[in-house]
């Protein structure tokens, strides 16, 4: 059963979501396409791929 | 389709090709330290790559769009990326008998680009840990946003 009190608390619903959809969490303006990024990624593809080698060896001792 | 929405299908379009092209380029650096045998056992498919990125861009802005979101952060990037990449797979085998390292090259390449996204180092990861994030990523059906969340989990624990 739905109490006045209950009935007049879902009339704030729409207020409530309006506010969790403006969560402004996620921007980033970053560029992912740049010279600087690969620049980086090269040196985390070495890591990486060292890395692998340990975790596969860890799979070849199992 | 109204004027608006065309722009931003050519918009998409646009960012898409540029981040095909910075993906065929982090494939070349990420298989150059590779041996040339390993190398030779597998290839990039940009037919397939053209479409991991179009999806990509077309997915990320459904939930921008939802949340009125300028710009996705580095997590969210990064989760849309592995799963775009696992969808499609573009890194594709050209032989039978392919080490682990050509075998799992999908996997490898898209944790080592979220790994990019979040600007967090391999290296700070465990053998044991980075072991685990590709078993998931090869045999786990997990969708981008619950990536998202484990890239940002990653980077508050180990960046």
């Amino acid at each position: 059963m739905i109490t006045t009190t209950q009935s007049q608390a879902h009339t704030a619903i729409p207020e409530s979501v309006e506010t969790l959809l403006d969560w402004k969490l996620s921007n980033s303006d970053e560029a992912f396409d740049s010279e600087e990024f690969l620049a980086d990624f090269a040196m985390h593809a070495q890591e990486a791929n060292a890395l692998f080698d340990q975790a596969v060896a860890d799979f070849k001792r199992e | 389709m109204s004027e608006t929405a065309k722009d931003t299908e050519a918009d998409l379009r646009v960012r898409a090709r540029c981040r095909e092209t910075m993906l065929v380029r982090a494939f070349h650096l990420f298989t150059d330290p590779w041996k040339d045998e390993e190398r030779g056992q597998c290839t990039l498919n940009q037919q397939l790559l053209r479409i991991v990125s179009e999806a990509y861009f077309k997915d990320l802005e459904r939930k921008k769009d939802f949340h009125g979101i300028r710009y996705a952060d580095a997590h969210k990037r990064a989760g849309y990326m592995m799963k775009w990449i696992m969808r499609f797979r573009p890194i594709q085998l050209v032989r039978e008998d392919c080490c682990v390292r050509a075998l799992l090259a999908n996997e490898h390449f898209a944790l080592t680009v979220a790994l990019r996204f979040i600007r967090l180092s391999p290296s700070k990861l465990s053998a044991d840990l980075y072991k685990n994030l590709i078993y998931s990523l090869r045999y786990r059906h997990i969708d981008a946003n619950a990536w998202a969340l484990s890239c940002f989990l990653l980077q508050k624990s180990h960046g």
